[in-house]
């Protein structure tokens, strides 16, 4: 009989703990809707080269339960905040010139893509 | 019996070499690697090889100066996987294919770093043996190549996809046309050399198109066999590659350039034709593109690679006869001189071909070829064949010109390893 208690308490613990499971890091309250980017900033359009000048580039979207996914073909972009939807972005001097960068947000409803070109020059 | 004097020579060629070493850059694709090797495998022989390379790079050059600037450092661990079959006597079948286990990048300014990992280029090679003059101990092959980027295009960490540059696989195919030789000089010497050149496609992203330049590969090298199934080699390598064109005319300046590597190696033949070899790849001098007031670029510090091979003379094991049908057979066996698991295959794969004989086992302990038959088999025939390969037999010995052309793990003669 106590055995069967020991059992059950174990059960209600684990349901328990369970319960209190953080799944996500949404507001709760916020409705997840299809993403949406509101903006794309970058604190210069225009970098010099060697990655003492980096430029921190920002997604603001809308949507909930948001992920955030960077891609340029050359150059270095660096996550700064922990949802990275801010990131930084150098590069060396083989990528002079206009470079495209893409950053798709995405939930369970489906993504959308945003792009901001940055100038790489020489010093 | 080791040949000291040939260790010692060894040792102070890697030293040597060592003590002047600096530094060269990383690329797309499977790192560049080659080991001299023109022979080609006998038909349906089949070999493997294994092969772990390791580099580090931390040092940024303009031209053949080092600069005071660093934007990252790169390490990568990679694995290749090589398979090579015998065609015929001349055509040889390679496929190959290449993992990144880890690529890292440090960005010592920003305390971050990016990891990627996961295959990286295919490759499907043909080689010919264009001359093969066993008495001179010459060869000539000719090889053709053609890379595929087989690894994903879109590698993620933390959030980005890496760039192209960074992308365990290439994303463009590459063919190359390569040239090989090898000649044998006394009994524990030989030569060879190697240049290729590799035209590499465009990558195509939704914004832009790369094409990464050419690359050109020449090098020189000698294997001297100290003994014992072990092997020295030191290999000049010599590498050239060209600028990247950026949307078909932008030139990229200040990409490409010019490295020249000395590569020692040391290799291990055991009994059983399993191959180690260990060998370091150390720029000693390199030229690498820049523009003034540029970053210019990373080179790597050196690369370590650990290979192991083994080939097997042949995939296709003659019909085994049952012990009954053994048994009624008649029985004979001669003494033929060989040291090693290669010389059993040989000496057994050659008495198998000799006409009537059906069952053959030489062993190795007590140098005796047992043979069993049903019909009457020239023995003489069979020793004239044992000898015109390169081992001697109870009454026929094999010239020196055979017994040079047989491979290093095959020398059986005690005074030529003195």
């Amino acid at each position: 009989m106590k055995t069967k208690y020991i059992i059950l308490f174990f059960l209600v613990g684990l349901l328990a703990l369970n319960a209190c499971k953080e799944d996500d890091k949404s507001d709760p309250t916020e409705e997840v809707k299809f993403p949406e980017i509101t903006s794309m900033t970058a604190t210069k359009s225009v970098v010099e080269f060697g990655g003492k000048d980096p430029t921190v580039i920002s997604c603001e979207a809308t949507g909930g339960n948001l992920s955030y996914t960077w891609y340029v073909d050359l150059g270095d972009l660096i996550p700064v905040s922990e949802d990275k939807s801010v990131i930084q972005y150098t590069a060396s001097d083989c990528c002079i010139g206009d470079k495209m960068i893409f950053c798709e947000v995405e939930n369970n409803l489906g993504s959308v893509t945003d792009t901001i070109s940055i100038f790489i020059q020489i010093p | 019996m080791i040949n000291y004097k040939g260790l010692i020579v060894l040792f102070l060629l890697i030293a040597g070499s060592y003590g002047i070493s600096y530094a060269q850059c990383c690329s797309a694709g499977n790192p560049i690697s080659t080991d001299g090797g023109s022979a080609g495998l006998q038909k349906g022989a089949f070999g493997i090889s294994v092969l772990y390379k390791g580099s580090t790079s931390d040092t940024y050059y303009h031209g053949s100066k080092e600069i005071d600037f660093v934007n990252k450092e790169s390490l990568f661990h990679f694995t290749s996987l090589n398979i090579e079959y015998g065609l015929t006597q001349r055509w040889a079948l390679v496929g190959n294919i290449g993992y990144f286990v880890r690529k890292s990048e440090v960005f010592p300014e920003f305390d971050y770093e990016r990891y990627a990992s996961g295959l990286g280029d295919a490759s499907i090679q043909l080689k010919h043996q264009l001359i093969s003059q066993p008495t001179h101990k010459f060869a000539l092959s000719l090889i053709g190549t053609v890379k595929i980027p087989v690894g994903a295009k879109e590698v993620e960490y933390d959030g980005v996809i890496l760039p192209i540059d960074f992308q365990p696989s290439t994303g463009s195919s590459r063919y190359s046309i390569a040239t090989a030789l090898s000649k044998g000089i006394g009994s524990d010497l030989s030569l060879f050399g190697y240049a290729s050149y590799e035209y590499i496609n465009a990558i195509e992203t939704s914004s832009a198109t790369y094409k990464y330049g050419d690359i050109v590969v020449g090098a020189l090298g000698a294997n001297y066999r100290v003994g014992n199934g072990i092997s020295a080699n030191l290999q000049s390598r010599y590498e050239w590659r060209d600028k990247r064109v950026d949307n078909e005319t932008e030139v990229r300046e200040s990409t490409g350039g010019s490295v020249l590597y000395m590569v020692p190696q040391i290799s291990y033949t055991n009994k059983s034709a399993y191959n180690v070899a260990l060998s370091f790849d150390v720029p000693v001098y390199r030229y690498m593109n820049f523009i003034e007031n540029g970053t210019g670029q990373l080179g790597n510090k050196f690369m370590f690679s650990i290979k192991v091979s083994k080939t097997i003379n042949s995939l296709f094991e003659p019909k085994t006869l049952s012990f009954d049908e053994l048994e009624v057979l008649n029985e004979s066996q001669f003494f033929v001189d060989g040291i090693c698991a290669m010389c059993k295959e040989r000496i057994e794969q050659l008495a198998m071909k000799q006409k009537n004989v059906k069952w053959a086992e030489w062993n190795m302990e007590t140098k005796q070829l047992k043979y069993k038959f049903k019909d009457e088999v020239d023995a003489e025939k069979l020793m004239k064949l044992m000898a015109k390969t390169g081992h001697d037999t109870e009454k026929i010995k094999a010239s020196d010109q055979a017994y040079n052309a047989l491979h290093g793990c095959c020398k059986y003669r005690s005074e030529s390893k003195e």
